[in-house]
């Protein structure tokens, strides 16, 4: 297994930063070219969804790529202080609509601030 | 890859509008801000071609639910086309497919 650290602040204008990266370790993984898109619309609603739920952007973004023969456990954990919003909106809803159907398997952990979600390549099963 | 957007008044008297590129939480304001003034400016249906967008996320779909009340406000159509299939398959995740009026 390989273990990748992205650090990145919390910008809105990285985010298509951590999409090429995302897909890029992806695609040296052998995931095919759904997967990947896939991949890259999972991590980029998480993101999204700190953006929007968390006020606070001084601090980072910490990704963690954990890179398996078979699949890829990304999790995403904001750096920053301050509590999530409770306060429930359209986009928010549909992150989680999007995180939850594209992914093989997601854990939010929302008091440390992090979302781990983990997807299994479709030729590796 | 950023977003530009493109548009043409079409024969049957509407918009076409192309966005070309990503729409995230990065540049969905962009397209929001063209878009809403297109439609202040013309008064005119929209047709949103996908053709040459390769990427949307939720912020960018909410742009869209926007832009269609306002269209709904005005008594105004909006239709979307040419949608790739990784995008069509956002719309249909989050039920956007059931609202919208989306063609080939």
């Amino acid at each position: 297994m390989d273990n990748i650290v992205l650090k990145i602040p919390k910008k809105s204008e990285y985010m298509s930063t951590i999409r090429l990266t995302t897909s890029a370790l992806s695609s040296l993984n052998g995931f095919d070219i759904d997967e990947i898109s896939d991949i890259k619309v999972i991590i980029s609603e998480i993101c999204t969804f700190f953006i929007k739920s968390i006020n606070d952007n001084t601090e980072y973004f910490e990704i963690n790529y954990q890179i398996y023969q078979d699949k890829i456990v990304v999790s995403v954990s904001d750096l920053n202080n301050g509590d999530i919003k409770e306060k429930s909106n359209l986009n928010v809803d549909m992150s989680i609509m999007i995180i939850e159907s594209l992914s093989d398997d997601y854990n939010y952990d929302l008091n440390n601030k992090t979302i781990t979600f983990e997807k299994i390549k479709l030729n590796g099963r | 890859m950023s977003l530009s957007i493109k548009y043409e008044i079409i024969e049957d008297g509407a918009i076409e509008i192309k966005p070309i590129g990503e729409v995230d939480i990065y540049t969905s304001p962009e397209l929001k801000n063209k878009i809403f003034e297109l439609i202040e400016e013309k008064d005119l249906n929209i047709v949103i071609n996908g053709e040459n967008l390769d990427y949307i996320d939720s912020t960018g779909l909410g742009v869209l639910m926007g832009i269609y009340k306002k269209m709904q406000g005005k008594t105004l159509d909006l239709q979307i086309i040419n949608l790739k299939p990784n995008i069509y398959k956002l719309f249909d995740i989050t039920g956007l497919n059931k609202v919208f009026n989306i063609r080939e």
